[in-house]
């Protein structure tokens, strides 16, 4: 009986959203319509009486910032393929601006801090801007910046004796490090000077939150330093981990590429190619020079 | 169906259109489904446009596959319901505020509409969390039993059972 009754609801329910009017839809189960029709009434109810929409003005301006964050990707593959390298970053500089600059509210929460509701807008209003950035390298610029905001809000938060923020922004940085550490170690070996000038840009954001911290403790009454102390540790040994991080995968990358030729040049001595007389190069009755590097038959 | 698909794969190209038609389709379901769980209407707001944020910077991972493209922008709003209520910072959680935006510019009938959806929202709340969820997103949000099963993750025959025992607790609770 009750599977029946739900067979017959969920068949109601389907109707009715197809147009069907309660009556019609009960007049189809008459045997069972003293059980449907509260729950049915039940359905109507809530539905009514949630029927509620969005405020007009809240749709316009959310949609519009919405879209305005579809600008930067708009040809990614023109971005990345055909534009000189030093158009692409101008192009990527843009974009970031045009991102920054752009949209009423987000450039509103873009000012708030991490103890703050609107701040949940401004974070994941960079992450869909890294997310829709065009290539790596970008991405890990965008990281970079946003470390810079971090270490700003830090400042800000630590100024007007708001410690709790902090923690936030302290998780939300080490987000943005080990991002920018996966991104940078997994330069291919063919872009060993990008990686250099990214692991650079790194030492030079960690200088500078550093003096950024620095400064802005100094500043800072004796009873509220030791939480800003104890933040510019934490926030330290993310930068280091970032830095190790690369590192250990270069040096991994280094010791394969070491094996890889160290199992090659074993192949070599062990399976000496032979030439067309069937005589290794060591076995040639006839005088030849000595090469500087590998012989030219390898 | 194959109109959506079409404007979800013109979507995963960043075609602004095809996310602005996505966004007026669903936004007032969004928005109405959050605000059911909320009970304050800024923060409805905000965690909506998150929804679209967040669907925007993931959309790449979106397949048919999954389930209906319904299912899977619900499933953001409530993964992000989830999320501000785990957050220490909701613990001061604000007051319930059913600034509603209706047609009606009659105070005293938009006391009674607002009157009317805390009744039952309250009500909602005593049901158990599946029977809430079930009702929320069938009669709410206006959810299909198919979209509802995938997002829940049960059969549509378990969907169709849960909203029979939801109604039946719910008009209980909401008869005089």
């Amino acid at each position: 009986m009750e599977k029946t009754t739900e067979k017959a609801l969920a068949s109601c329910l389907d109707s009715i959203e197809h147009g069907d009017s309660l009556e019609q839809c009960l007049a189809r189960y008459p045997h069972l319509s003293v059980d449907l029709e509260p729950l049915l009434r039940a359905a109507l109810f809530v539905r009514q009486a949630t029927r509620v929409t969005a405020r007009h003005g809240y749709k316009v301006s959310s949609r519009n910032r919405i879209l305005s964050l579809l600008k930067p990707s708009q040809s990614p593959v023109l971005t990345r393929r055909f534009m000189p390298w030093h158009l692409r970053w101008t192009a990527a500089l843009a974009s970031l601006l045009v991102i920054l600059l752009g949209g009423g509210t987000i450039a509103f929460a873009n000012n708030s801090l991490p103890d703050q509701p609107l701040y949940s807008v401004k974070a994941a209003t960079e992450d869909v801007q890294i997310a829709l950035a065009p290539n790596d390298i970008y991405r890990a610029r965008m990281e970079m910046d946003l470390m810079d905001r971090r270490t700003d809000e830090i400042a800000e938060l630590a100024k007007q004796n708001r410690f709790i923020g902090i923690e936030r922004a302290n998780q939300r940085l080490a987000r943005h490090l080990d991002r920018f550490a996966a991104i940078t170690a997994n330069q291919e070996d063919n872009h060993t000077q990008t990686r250099a000038e990214l692991e650079t840009l790194l030492e030079r954001k960690a200088a500078r939150h550093q003096a950024v911290l620095e400064g802005t403790l100094g500043r800072l009454p004796e009873p509220a330093r030791p939480q800003l102390r104890n933040s510019i540790e934490r926030s330290k040994a993310s930068y280091q981990a970032a830095g190790q991080k690369i590192r250990e995968e270069k040096l991994q990358k280094q010791q394969k590429l070491q094996e890889q030729k160290k199992r090659l040049q074993e192949q070599k001595t062990r399976f000496p190619r032979k030439n067309l007389a069937g005589k290794t190069s060591e076995q040639r009755s006839f005088p030849v020079e000595k090469p500087t590097n590998e012989p030219s038959q390898y | 169906m194959p109109e959506e698909e079409n404007l979800v794969q013109r979507a995963q190209q960043h075609d602004a259109d095809a996310w602005a038609e996505l966004y007026n389709r669903y936004i007032d379901r969004i928005y109405r489904y959050i605000l059911a769980r909320v009970r304050n209407t800024m923060l409805a707001e905000d965690l909506a446009e998150q929804v679209f944020l967040k669907a925007l910077s993931s959309i790449s991972s979106f397949t048919w596959r999954g389930g209906p493209f319904a299912s899977w922008l619900f499933r953001i709003a409530h993964n992000l319901i989830i999320d501000y209520y785990r957050k220490p910072s909701s613990k001061e959680q604000p007051l319930p505020d059913w600034d509603l935006a209706t047609s009606d510019s009659d105070p005293t009938k938009m006391a009674e509409i607002n009157l009317t959806m805390e009744t039952v929202v309250v009500s909602l709340q005593k049901l158990t969390a599946a029977q809430r969820q079930v009702i929320e997103l069938r009669f709410i949000a206006d959810l299909s039993v198919e979209e509802t099963a995938k997002i829940m993750g049960k059969s549509q025959g378990a969907i169709k059972a849960l909203q029979h025992s939801a109604l039946e607790s719910l008009r209980r609770l909401l008869s005089p």
